[in-house]
């Protein structure tokens, strides 16, 4: 999905240069296409027009597999999801048109509601504590002495480049009824500081508890993504500009809100984007946390989607389907709103 | 349908053997297998090959005996035909069987997991075998009762291979110390664990909370039923009554008098079986199949260990009556030959030998008489146990409510947990009638 946003960008960024091209005043999106055909016929020179092909020619073969590897699954999965589709549907008979009856069923199922919730919740929390942890390292980063802050960094990307699977069990290792690091350290605490009774606690049967460590995970595997952009970006931000702030008696707080943070800007809502997109679709964490479909208790909207299509017993394709698809409307509004965004701020330029 | 129209010589050719055989034999016991229904095909038709799927890993003697000795014997009058075992292991056997299925592939012959068969045979992965079973001449000699939980919706879609059920493993050094028999009603169970523990610091007893087949049993021995269906085919979840709540509270007790340790709450058997190898509990229920599992994680105390029947209220109770049977699988392209091999595979004297060879127990009750099974301790209990075995619901749902929805689990964790036991019940009874009665797409 991270591709489908940089592509929506391309997209959008050779639309805009058209525009650009045609010295017509970019407003709102639905006049941009006439304008820019307006503005093409109006052209005398056709070697200019000829040369505008160059753009749509070259993003072409990106298109058609974009189509093949991207668009038709979709449209598949739409498909899918309109229909009784079942195992038995997959060895004999057709499927069968069902008038929405999937939307109509998770619509009105309190469970479904609960997991969006649930989905919602998480996502928040972990895209606030990402970016709120990734902007103090990356500043952090950004005091520190070069060789001091290249060993920091370093094994941050450490943290960043560990697979997911691997991150995923060993967290679940330290957490591990009994047995866990984290249980044993809890346990050697003393009691009046964090309670008794650790070394029988099961992290992974109660939602908060479980949901707690996904977040960690989650968290502690993406923030360093975010630290790294803004350092990049402070080192693009000129010293004139602190010094003027300084001059003028900001302190480190002020500073970073009237300096810093408006020249970030447009980093800042990237990042703010793509970690809302990552977040949402969390699944491999997940599935070794809850190990298995049992407990429901834990379930996202991705891992929904997956049990309904995958795991349930039979497996029901269409459900599942109806899910994925709920999930992909919702993040291309996100992504919709953020390219609005975008082209609003004429960051696209 | 095609399936159908193409099994039709075939069935119409079995019903007439069986007429024929019944009117030979004139009412008598039936001898040996060369009259089966099969009996009729024409070798010269016989596939060149038969793949059977079996579950489970791989173990050489299984092997040997279903490649060579089983396969031997088919080619003695099929000597045309090659014979494919491939062993599906239970993880994950869902995802192999929806794979063929959407390829149309598959094997020829298949072993399906007798609460799994409902599921199977309405997702359309297996054959229609009513006329062929009928003509069988060992059907008869069969468990009725197996014989039934392999049908469906009135349809025959297997026949029963081999049954098993869950017993309870104790250590048997240790209670021959203390002077006590295998315990046989909830009383004693709680007095032999406690005198285990303070014996020999263990906890006595293993009761974890994700136990579904178990809690099936200890409603049984209650009196209580899991789900009873009306005569309009609706059904009605039942695990609200007095003697389930009784079951789930007993089972709960456990854990809050510190019989069984706080840690096996949100857990299945396999924490219990680890300890058990161990050396670190008392007793714990679990299949026969439990003992393999045990000696391949410790030894050292495998030969301590000896089954019991599963303790009820009063005295055994019933089992849940675990096992599997053979079917056709749907895309066979020579279901007859298919049905041929089951035959032979599952005649009184192979599924004896089966039986045997895999540590289970053979579907025809008159084997069950054998005197190994009376003397051989670790056999008898299982043998006993067997003669009490209850089967739940036969709806594809049961299978959505026990598993996707996991509702027993929910309910004996909630309980465990403190809550109201006949509350808690009274909820997801509900919730288990709703999910027996979803309509299946």
């Amino acid at each position: 999905m991270a591709n489908r946003a940089n592509t929506a960008n391309t997209a959008d960024t050779a639309s805009t240069g058209a525009d650009r091209a045609g010295a017509e005043p970019r407003r709102g999106g639905p006049e941009r296409p006439a304008a820019s055909h307006r503005s093409r016929r109006e052209r005398p020179s056709s070697s200019r027009r000829r040369f505008r092909y160059g753009p749509y020619l070259l993003i072409l073969p990106s298109l058609a597999v974009l189509c093949v590897v991207l668009v038709w699954p979709i449209i598949q999965m739409v498909w899918i999801s309109l229909h009784s589709y079942t195992l038995r549907h997959l060895n004999s008979g057709s499927p069968e048109w069902n008038s929405f009856a999937h939307y109509v069923s998770i619509l009105s199922d309190g469970y479904f509601w609960r997991v969006f919730a649930n989905t919602i919740a998480v996502t928040a929390i972990m895209v606030v504590l990402t970016m709120v942890l990734g902007t103090l390292v990356g500043l952090l980063l950004h005091k520190l002495p070069r060789w001091f802050s290249t060993i920091v960094a370093v094994g941050l990307m450490l943290a960043w480049a560990t697979p997911v699977l691997t991150a995923s069990f060993v967290y679940r290792w330290m957490f591990w009824t009994e047995r866990g690091l984290v249980n044993y350290l809890l346990q050697v605490l003393p009691d009046w500081l964090v309670g008794s009774g650790w070394d029988d606690y099961n992290w992974f049967i109660d939602a908060a508890s479980l949901f707690t460590i996904l977040i960690l995970i989650v968290v502690w595997q993406s923030f360093p993504f975010v630290a790294v952009s803004v350092l990049a970006g402070l080192k693009s931000i000129p010293h004139e500009m602190y010094e003027a702030a300084r001059v003028d008696g900001a302190g480190p707080w002020r500073s970073f809100w009237s300096v810093t943070f408006p020249m970030l800007r447009p980093l800042f809502a990237l990042i703010l984007i793509l970690q809302i997109i990552w977040d949402f679709r969390v699944f491999t964490q997940l599935f070794v946390l809850a190990n298995g479909f049992q407990n429901r208790d834990v379930f996202l909207l991705s891992y929904y989607s997956y049990q309904q299509g995958f795991a349930a017993t039979p497996a029901n394709y269409g459900m599942g389907s109806a899910i994925a698809v709920i999930m992909t409307v919702l993040v291309l509004v996100i992504t919709a709103y953020h390219i609005r965004m975008m082209i609003r701020q004429g960051e696209l330029r | 349908m095609e399936r159908v129209e193409r099994l039709m010589p075939a069935k119409i050719a079995a019903v007439a053997a069986a007429l024929l055989f019944a009117a030979a034999c004139g009412g008598g016991a039936p001898e040996g297998g060369n009259a089966a229904a099969g009996g009729e095909l024409d070798p010269a038709d016989a596939p060149e090959n038969l793949t059977i799927w079996v579950m489970g890993s791989a173990q050489e003697p299984l092997n040997d005996f279903l490649q060579n000795e089983v396969g031997g014997q088919f080619q003695e009058t099929y000597p045309d035909t090659e014979i494919t075992v491939e062993w599906i292991p239970w993880d994950g056997y869902a995802d192999q069987f929806q794979t063929a299925l959407a390829a149309g592939e598959g094997p020829d012959i298949v072993e399906i997991g007798n609460d799994q068969n409902a599921l199977w045979a309405s997702s359309g992965a297996l054959t229609d075998i009513t006329e062929l079973v009928g003509a069988w001449d060992e059907t008869p000699n069969l468990n009725p009762e197996m014989l039934e939980y392999a049908a469906y919706d009135g349809v025959q879609y297997g026949v029963p291979w081999y049954g098993g059920v869950r017993t309870l493993w104790y250590r048997a050094d240790w209670l021959r110390e203390l002077g006590y028999e295998p315990p046989e009603t909830w009383a004693d169970v709680e007095e032999v664990a406690e005198a285990i523990e303070a014996e020999y610091d263990v906890p006595g007893f293993g009761a974890p909370s994700r136990f579904q087949n178990g809690l099936w049993s200890l409603i049984w021995s209650t009196g209580g039923e899991l789900a009873v269906q009306n005569e309009d085919g609706s059904w009605e979840g039942q695990i609200d009554s007095p003697e389930a709540v009784e079951a789930f509270e007993w089972w709960a007790s456990l854990t809050e008098s510190e019989i069984s340790p706080q840690s096996y709450v949100g857990e299945n058997e396999l924490i219990p079986l680890a300890d058990m190898a161990n050396g670190q509990l008392g007793m714990y229920i679990d299949g026969s199949w439990a003992i393999g599992q045990m000696e391949e994680q410790n030894d050292e105390f495998i030969e301590d260990l000896a089954p019991g029947v599963i303790p009820g209220r009063d005295g055994m109770a019933p089992a849940m009556a675990g096992g599997s049977n053979l079917s056709v699988w749907a895309n066979s392209a020579s279901p007859e030959f298919a049905f041929e091999f089951i035959t032979l595979l599952n005649n009184q004297e192979n599924a004896a030998r089966w039986s045997e060879l895999a540590g289970f127990f053979p579907a025809y009750p008159a084997l069950l008489e054998d005197e190994r099974y009376q003397t051989d301790p670790m056999l008898a209990a299982g043998a006993r146990q067997m003669t009490d075995v209850r089967f739940p619901p036969n709806t594809p749902n049961w299978a959505y409510a026990t598993q996707d929805l996991d509702l027993f689990h929910v309910a004996s964790l909630r309980i465990a947990e403190g809550e109201d036991a006949a509350t808690v019940l009274g909820e997801v009874n509900a919730e288990l009638t709703e999910a027996l009665n979803r309509p299946i797409e």
